[in-house]
């Protein structure tokens, strides 16, 4: 039976291990942080997953991570069990089981910051937060130079800025609450601040992946110090959910942020031997892929290294010693099932994909789906509907620019009406808008064919100005009503062909009509002549026009292409 | 004196007389079209392969040289000289390099051999091959010519155009340039090699604006020290360029060239290229011997 005093004491210990845990861990509170790190992170697989844009967009990133640190409890809690573990002791089976289970780039980036905190604790019963601070840094330290070529705006940049903000925590109080909260506040902010420095995560529209799960971590570390205990799960629950590609919106973008490289195979192994001669290997493998991470030391290294031919990866390898836990994984594919996942979720959500890798928008107006789709393959990355007699609104343009990621954009009105609208939008938005003038849908198409990938916005918006001179505009549609303009007269219900936007010619036969306004426009000057057909021409107008055409002046290169528009049986541009 | 061989590949596209004064040794690239297989210029030539193209409608393939060919070559070399500098085409439009990788290391220590990935191809692999060509020639070791020749990379650009995507898309070239792919309308693009990649410069839709705009792009390299203008046997457009470029460098210092087949093959008829050449940059105090 137990006494009043019993009681007493048993909540006083109590409350003495929570005190203790704020301050410093012992290693058996270090496992028990580790647990609830695990188990914290948990929850959060999917969500890092669907962050997963880089280096290679195969949404795993999260479960790789998971996995990683799953392993170095695993390991940590295998070597230590029973006994009165001593905190390096732990850490150093952490690290070992890190080494052993790291997987994808995260995952070895992970294990590196683990091997760095476990080696600044050598000889340290007890993890306080001045000892955890060196660690954070001497992790950063170690992650930096596992990557062959470190970028910023990932991993790296959250752990250095975790580091720094312990080190100064540190240094007015050395618990480990108080040095973690610091890490965890920046490493945070610095998450939020990753597509500001890596661009392919800005287009995308989401944080670092590998950075966030570190918060995450950090994080978990943080409840535990602040009293919570969670319990791993158990140890065959892996999550084998995938990223939720149906939420991963950058994917429709891929090719815009990666180009349309394959991304090859992720090659994962253990090199064990004698000596291993870690700069060279780390040098060779380099060469040999991308994204080589290479860490360990003579006797051990986990190497993780992208590349078309894993084949070459493990042969050089092999002359340095033995391989162990090869893993191979096919990236492409993995891409391409997300990406399949994807549009079985959301059918259209391809239809909607942008086409310019550029950090310039260029948005044009047009009705008709087949000149929505012309401009869209000439480079426009959005269409807003309208054109002659239905004049997009303002709002209409703001709202397709604000869905846009880019910062710069031009637009292309397409008709003499809506530029002075596209010319309002400037005004309303934050961001940098330049109207390129152009009245019709071939001046558009003139000008997207200026567009020049490696220059910059004004020298862009010039050359895309200069280019509308480049092309004349024809059209034919009907006389809505009987007139006499410019010495042209027609009755209702005829025939018109306009030339840049003025009447030239009437009368009953299209055919006819359409070469008096060629003539007009110095066709033996020009190269190319492209038919846009629309809704109102006869199936068979736009072969007869041709015909009569390429008869007429031989030399032009002559293209037929749906256009879809309204009120235009034929829109035609000559260059 | 150490004596440094220097080694490419087929898609150099180095012209017969400079192979020769140099002593560059050319490891053929293997090119297929139609059931049959060629070695690149060396049992086809351009003219013969650009007829078969024109008058095949299948699309050819490539493949880069094997392990034994380097092995093969780098062994015979090995005899007569004290270093090899083996320069090839960008890993990232073929595994020529991953090739000589794989070769070097199976004769591993039987002389230092340097592999280089030019991150080009065409001249623009040539004038870097040259460089080292020409300091092997002069004496220099080969850490000296290694350094040298990786700086020459920096000076090298290439711009081209095509008459169509088809063949850049069908034989996996096609790069950052994916995205100017699937348009209904016809294009002419001009496209620059960029850190070994094909990329977009100009969604252009006619040939002559093509040029025009090939022709601007050189004109805006600030230092223009050699050209060289490349060509798909058969097609013209050579001497337009040249002409319109001969105020910023004279004619003797431009190099005419014909596409090698394997390049031919992936580019398709009536590409037209220009490499720039911005000039060596000079050799430090230490490296002059």
């Amino acid at each position: 039976m137990m006494t009043r005093e019993g009681a007493h004491g048993v909540e006083h210990a109590a409350r003495e291990e929570e005190v203790d845990r704020e301050r410093r861990w012992s290693g058996a509170a270090l496992i028990g942080a580790l647990e609830t790190a695990v188990a914290h992170f948990e929850p959060h697989v999917a969500a890092v997953n669907a962050l997963n844009v880089f280096p290679v967009p195969d949404g795993d990133t999260g479960t790789n991570m998971f996995l990683t640190i799953q392993a170095a409890v695993r390991e940590a809690r295998r070597l230590n069990h029973g006994s009165q573990p001593r905190a390096d002791e732990v850490l150093a089976g952490a690290a070992h089981g890190a080494l052993m289970g790291a997987r994808g780039n995260s995952g070895v980036i992970l294990y590196q910051i683990l091997a760095g905190i476990a080696e600044s604790c050598q000889g340290v019963a007890e993890l306080d937060g001045r000892v955890f601070a060196a660690g954070l840094r001497r992790a950063a330290d170690l992650a930096y130079r596992a990557v062959v070529n470190p970028v910023e705006g990932t991993m790296l940049t959250v752990i250095r800025a975790a580091a720094e903000a312990a080190e100064i925590a540190a240094a007015k109080d050395s618990a480990l609450s108080t040095v973690l909260a610091a890490a965890l506040d920046t490493a945070e902010d610095t998450v939020r601040r990753t597509p500001e420095l890596l661009d392919i995560l800005r287009q995308a529209g989401v944080v670092d992946a590998g950075g966030q799960g570190l918060a995450i971590l950090l994080a978990g570390l943080q409840r535990f110090a602040e009293g919570t205990t969670l319990s791993i799960p158990s140890d065959e629950a892996i999550p084998v959910s995938t990223a939720p590609a149906a939420a991963m919106d950058f994917l429709d973008h891929l090719d815009e942020m990666h180009g349309a490289e394959e991304f090859g195979y992720c090659t994962n192994f253990l090199l064990t031997g004698d000596n291993l001669p870690v700069e060279e290997v780390r040098r060779r493998m380099t060469e040999l892929g991308t994204s080589a991470v290479v860490v360990g030391d003579e006797t051990m290294l986990k190497i993780h290294v992208h590349s078309e031919h894993p084949g070459t990866i493990l042969e050089i390898a092999l002359g340095y010693g033995e391989l162990h836990q090869v893993r191979i994984d096919n990236m492409t594919a993995q891409t391409r099932a997300l990406l399949e996942d994807r549009h079985a979720a959301h059918p259209t959500a391809v239809a909607s994909s942008p086409a310019a890798t550029t950090d310039i928008a260029l948005v044009a107006v047009a009705s008709g789906e087949g000149l929505t789709e012309v401009l869209r393959g000439m480079g426009a990355t959005a269409v807003v509907p309208g054109g002659p007699t239905v004049n997009p609104s303002t709002e209409e343009i703001l709202r397709v620019i604000a869905a846009l990621p880019q910062r710069e954009v031009i637009l292309l009105p397409n008709d003499r009406n809506v530029i002075p609208t596209a010319r309002q939008v400037e005004r309303l938005t934050d961001r940098t808008i330049r109207v390129v003038p152009s009245r019709s849908v071939p001046q558009g198409i003139s000008a997207l064919t200026a567009f020049n990938f490696d220059a910059d916005l004004e020298e862009n918006v010039a050359a895309m100005t200069e280019a509308l001179g480049m092309v004349r505009s024809l059209a034919l549609t009907r006389a809505t009503r009987s007139a006499q303009i410019d010495g042209v007269r027609v009755e209702q219900g005829q025939f018109i062909g306009l030339l840049d936007d003025r009447l030239r010619a009437g009368g009953e036969d299209p055919v006819d009509v359409v070469l008096a306004v060629l003539a007009e426009a110095d066709p033996d000057q020009a190269e190319l002549l492209t038919v846009f057909v629309g809704e109102p021409a006869s199936p068979d107008l736009a072969g007869r026009v041709a015909e009569a055409i390429g008869d007429a002046y031989p030399n032009l290169t002559i293209e037929v292409a749906a256009g879809d528009q309204p009120h235009y049986d034929l829109i035609i541009a000559l260059e | 004196m150490p004596r440094v061989a220097v080694v490419t590949d087929s898609t150099a596209d180095l012209p017969r007389e400079l192979i020769e004064e140099y002593d560059i040794h050319v490891v053929p690239l293997t090119v297929h079209i139609d059931g049959e297989v060629f070695e690149d210029r060396v049992t086809i030539t351009p003219a013969e392969f650009m007829r078969r193209l024109t008058a095949t409608s299948t699309f050819p393939t490539t493949s880069q040289p094997s392990v034994g060919r380097f092995q093969e070559v780098f062994n015979r070399l090995a005899e007569e000289y004290d270093a090899i500098i083996s320069i090839h085409i960008s890993s990232r439009l073929s595994g020529t390099y991953q090739s000589a990788l794989l070769a070097r290391d199976t004769i591993n220590g039987r002389l230092p051999i340097s592999v280089i990935d030019s991150r080009s191809t065409s001249m623009g692999l040539g004038f870097a091959v040259l460089r080292a060509a020409k300091l092997a020639k002069a004496g220099y070791d080969l850490a000296t010519i290694d350094r040298a020749t990786r700086r020459a990379m920096e000076s090298i650009h290439a711009v081209f155009l095509v008459d169509t995507l088809e063949y850049l898309r069908r034989g996996g070239r096609i790069g950052r340039a994916a995205e100017i792919v699937g348009t209904v309308l016809q294009l002419k693009p001009i496209l620059r090699l960029e850190d070994g990649v094909v990329v977009p410069h100009a969604r252009t839709r006619t040939r002559r604006k093509a040029t025009a705009g090939l022709i601007e792009l050189v004109r805006d390299f600030p230092r223009i020290d050699q050209l060289a203008i490349l060509t798909t046997s058969g097609s013209s457009g050579a001497e337009r360029v040249a002409d319109a470029l001969a105020d910023r460098c004279p004619r003797e210092r431009m190099i005419f060239a014909e596409l090698s087949p394997v390049l031919a093959a992936h580019v398709g008829p009536g590409a037209l290229g220009v490499i720039v050449y911005e000039g060596d940059a000079p050799l430090s105090v230490e490296e002059v011997p």
